[in-house]
């Protein structure tokens, strides 16, 4: 890797001065699972890492009347250990323990998952986000078996965080903060499909920092992942529901999909389906196909349309404790 | 000689030369009690990248004699 100029910002304020308007200048470094590879492999050179693993006000899990904030130094370990997560959110939990290695739970942080790049190969070779070259899309004549079946635009590639569709489901709001202020995002909104390689797959600026995620009062909620292995790797499919009930009927729905496209999905049709409904096996069932209307298979994953469909309906069948 | 993960070295003598593996590197007999698994973790020795050569994914079956890349053992 390259040579670095290192901060160890010990306050959120000598953090955000220490970033700056371009992520080749600064970025912001925690627990490095992620950066630390891509740097490793030339992916990305930034001139600054600026440390805020020592910011004590980015940790911590606390309730209060918002509902539950979650510091974005937070770790997969600290969250999975957290009674408030395990029995107020579920879907969250799940989410948390489908990150199977403990050396990563132990390092990676709430902040870093929802800001990792993606895991597509052609990325990590060196191809840009939109995985192209001479302006030709390498992945759709490629090896595409790991990629989008709900492609936006130009945009191929998963999105890689294994916490976002939970906290989208949940209805999540993400603080930013930089040197100039604040700002809060819906956590569906801070993921985007960006449509040029130099382009972010999230609404960070390169002098902002993920500082919080606040979780509001939530439903019955579960995540389903389908996994290839047990082992540390990404789902091949998530899906995370969030279900507002009235007795046995539901009155809310949220369904959304990860690991099928650039950004956790919603599926709209999907949630619709269910509203004033009690949640059965064969209405989940329906509600797993309405969930996947619209996907279009590369060469390589048609397998991944089947994969969300049984997803939403074990998740939904999850999320009321309903057997399958 | 039988080495950790799915790969068997006896076994697989059509598999390329290039094709790397974690279980590889682990210098212990296996335990014949201990069903073979598959982290599914592979790579190129010659790109040392999950794509080969010819960018084409690297596994334990992709990696076969119909590829330009392929380098008997």
């Amino acid at each position: 890797m390259n040579n670095f100029e290192y901060v160890n910002a010990t306050s959120l304020k000598e953090a955000a001065a220490a970033l700056a308007s371009s992520w080749t200048d600064a970025v912001v470094l925690a627990g490095g699972t992620d950066l630390l590879g891509l740097m490793k492999d030339y992916v990305m050179s930034p001139k600054r890492l600026v440390n805020i693993k020592n910011i004590k006000e980015l940790g911590g899990i606390t309730k209060s009347g918002a509902g539950l904030r979650i510091g974005a130094t937070v770790t997969f370990d600290e969250l999975a250990n957290s009674a408030l997560v395990r029995q107020g959110y579920p879907s969250l939990y799940a989410a948390v323990m489908g990150v199977t290695s403990p050396q990563i739970r132990n390092m990676g942080t709430v902040g870093g998952d929802l800001c990792q790049r993606p895991r597509c190969w052609y990325f990590r070779l060196g191809h840009g986000v939109l995985g192209e070259k001479d302006g030709k899309s390498l992945v759709a004549d490629g090896e595409n078996k790991y990629h989008a079946i709900f492609p936006e635009g130009r945009a191929h590639f998963v999105s890689a965080s294994s916490l976002g569709p939970a906290l989208v489901a949940l209805g999540a709001r993400v603080k930013l903060v930089s040197a100039a202020g604040s700002r809060e995002l819906e956590a569906a909104k801070f993921f985007v499909a960006p449509q040029s390689n130099e382009a972010r797959e999230i609404a960070l600026l390169p002098n902002e920092i993920l500082t919080e995620v606040v979780l509001p009062a939530a439903g019955k909620n579960a995540t389903y992942e389908v996994r290839q292995k047990d082992a540390l790797d990404w789902p091949l499919v998530t899906a995370s529901v969030n279900l507002t009930m009235k007795g046995t009927a539901v009155t809310a729905a949220n369904i959304v999909l990860g690991h099928v496209g650039p950004t956790p999905r919603h599926a709209a049709g999907a949630e619709q389906a269910l509203i004033g409904k009690a949640v059965t096996a064969d209405l989940a069932m329906a509600v797993g196909e309405a969930a996947v209307k619209g996907a279009k298979a590369l060469s390589q994953n048609a397998y991944k349309i089947q994969l969300a469909r049984v997803a939403v309906k074990r998740a939904l069948l999850e999320a009321v404790g309903v057997k399958a | 000689m039988e080495l950790p993960g799915i790969v068997r070295l006896d076994r697989d003598d059509d598999r390329c030369a290039m094709l790397r593996w974690k279980g590889m590197f682990i210098e212990a007999e296996w335990d014949p009690t201990v069903p073979h698994s598959n982290d599914r973790l592979f790579w190129c020795h010659n790109t040392q990248k999950c794509l080969g050569p010819d960018s084409k994914a690297v596994d334990e079956y992709d990696c076969n004699e119909t590829r330009k890349c392929y380098q008997p053992l």
